[in-house]
């Protein structure tokens, strides 16, 4: 990813009030999450998988921490049971995923594409497509604001020329 | 015979009102909601989630000792959980593992055990812990031990493991809570009573009003 | 005269164990920054104001239940009047702000700016102690008598438009509100509402 959007990610997150994130990286996202391992502004936890992520932060935020939770679009399966159960709390968990398989992908990722839209969407999990880097930003606050007053996870995707 | 229930009640005797305990879906939940202390913890929480739940809250509030009441199933489906722990290094975080050895809730009830589960045979979760580096790492076969492993625990700086072997079958008494619920929420109820606990201890909002 | 006011004067003579019951908008709003306690229900949806409230009074006779309404609201649901004055309840003192207007939605006028009368409707259902303040005074005189006596009171106070500046928000959503509700009448009768069976929604 170009450092200039990886750079609007973590713009757009700190804008947010986000200070907490939980990942596992994708490749074509790796530069966001140096990013935010040496901002000082975020505490970031690496962990080892996708589920364990989304419970680290649900955590966080009952200690009043604003997470985030970076995951790449194969992460999403793996979390699936966490944020499915997360329901059951009902907190805020903003979830933001570099979009692969999509055209542009250079490597063949249909799959992931194909799973990821109809699995937010039976997780009852609201979700925006972000296609330019102009839109970063203001889709991260967005969604993050949402999540908040809605008390449910909200994801933001990142694809075409926002990711490539 | 160790029962977990008497186990759960030696720790409420020592855990304090300023520490946070998190506990599991299924009988563990029910046991600690029968102490009173259900709605001031984060109970109820879904399989393999209570260790790293535990985790996220000690880092969000590292002055604050966190205790995370989980068991040999919800360790093993997200293990990597404990690399993390292990490498985070909170001061603040006590896991606590009620081993039975296995799948209870998903075995035929009626007073016999479930399918094993992999610390019936060669997996020692406290070698695990160790090898994540977790160097504070214990295994309990009886009370007293369990209670000299949790007054340590509970003192000095963590992270802190202990693996607390317990009777494979107790689901009777888990029934007799379920049953009578009593003081028992639902998660729903659990989420709000517990937020408002923290936003009374650290004299902070968390949750602004959501939509109803 | 202002609805704030009215209200201001009704959580000085309210008792603490009193029932509260208020609908969406700025009544509960400004409820909440006079009384806010456990024992208020807030919020409650659009004309069911009334008749959540005579199923409170019906299930708990010895509990005094106070239901604060609004023109628009009671308008919606006016057979709840009908029914309640069936039940011949003994502790309910039902209080409508009348604004003439749908505030929260805007200001349009409501019927009652036009030729309803609600305290006219009330007693056509058969509700006795029917009263209509325009003034402070009065108004405080028929709230007072009517919170420390028994019997199924309505008051229908003439109230101006517009709320106060700087209310401060709601902090309970109506999930949380639900919970706090049920377990402080469960803490006060002494009796179990909320049986979850099982842990999850």
């Amino acid at each position: 990813m170009e450092v200039g959007k990886a750079r609007a990610v973590v713009e757009g997150l700190r804008e947010a009030g986000v200070n907490f994130a939980v990942g596992l990286p994708d490749s074509q996202f790796h530069e966001v999450y140096e990013l935010i391992a040496e901002d000082p502004s975020f505490k970031y936890v690496g962990v080892g998988n996708e589920a364990e992520g989304a419970a680290v932060a649900m955590g966080a935020w009952f200690g009043g921490k604003k997470p985030v939770l970076l995951i790449a679009t194969s992460g999403l399966l793996v979390a699936t049971f966490s944020l499915a159960r997360l329901h059951l709390k009902e907190v805020p968990l903003l979830v933001v995923i570099p979009y692969r398989g999509d055209l542009g992908d250079p490597r063949w990722m249909g799959i992931y594409k194909k799973l990821t839209e109809p699995m937010l969407n039976a997780m009852d999990i609201p979700y925006e497509v972000v296609k330019q880097p102009g839109e970063i930003k203001k889709t991260i606050g967005g969604c993050q604001a949402c999540t908040e007053r809605w008390l449910k996870p909200v994801a933001v995707l990142i694809t075409g020329e926002a990711l490539w | 015979m160790v029962k977990r229930s008497e186990l759960v009640k030696i720790f409420a005797s020592m855990v304090t009102d300023n520490m946070l305990v998190v506990t599991p879906i299924g009988a563990t939940s029910n046991f600690w909601e029968q102490t009173g202390r259900g709605s001031s913890s984060l109970t109820s929480v879904s399989l393999g989630m209570c260790t790293p739940t535990a985790l996220g809250l000690a880092l969000a509030l590292p002055h604050r000792r966190v205790i995370a009441l989980d068991s040999d199933g919800n360790m093993i489906l997200n293990l990597c959980s404990l690399g993390t722990v292990g490498n985070e290094k909170p001061r603040n975080l006590t896991v606590i593992v009620f081993d039975n050895e296995n799948y209870l809730s998903g075995g035929p009830g009626k007073g016999k055990p479930g399918m094993p589960s992999a610390t019936a045979g060669n997996m020692d979760l406290e070698a695990v812990a160790r090898g994540c580096g977790i160097t504070k790492a214990t295994t309990v076969r009886n009370e007293a031990e369990f209670k000299m492993a949790v007054e340590k625990g509970l003192k000095e700086d963590g992270p802190s493991f202990i693996v607390a072997k317990v009777d494979q079958v107790d689901l009777k008494e888990a029934k007799v809570f379920r049953e009578d619920r009593g003081p028992g929420q639902d998660t729903r109820e659990n989420k709000y009573s517990f937020v408002r606990h923290i936003e009374r201890l650290e004299n902070k909002t968390i949750l602004k009003r959501g939509v109803s | 005269m202002k609805r704030f006011e009215c209200l201001k004067i009704l959580a000085s003579a309210l008792d603490p164990s009193a029932l509260m019951v208020a609908n969406v908008g700025p009544i509960s709003r400004e409820w909440n920054a006079l009384r806010p306690s456990d024992a208020n229900l807030l919020q409650v949806n659009l004309g069911l104001c009334a008749a959540v409230g005579m199923g409170l009074a019906i299930s708990l006779p010895h509990r005094q239940v106070v239901i604060l309404d609004g023109d628009g609201n009671l308008l919606l649901n006016l057979a709840s009047l009908a029914d309640m004055a069936n039940q011949e309840l003994k502790n309910v003192v039902h209080i409508v702000l009348d604004n003439e207007a749908y505030e929260g939605g805007g200001g349009l006028r409501s019927a009652t700016a036009g030729k309803a009368n609600l305290a006219l409707i009330a007693e056509g259902a058969g509700i006795k102690n029917v009263h209509v303040a325009t003034g402070l005074d009065f108004f405080e005189k028929a709230a007072r008598e009517a919170l420390q006596s028994a019997g199924h009171h309505f008051v229908v106070a003439k109230v101006e438009k517009g709320s106060v500046p700087e209310l401060p928000t709601l902090t309970l959503d109506g999930k949380e509100a639900k919970y706090r509700f049920a377990r402080y009448i469960e803490r006060t009768e002494g009796k179990q509402i909320l049986k979850p069976r099982y842990t999850h929604i």
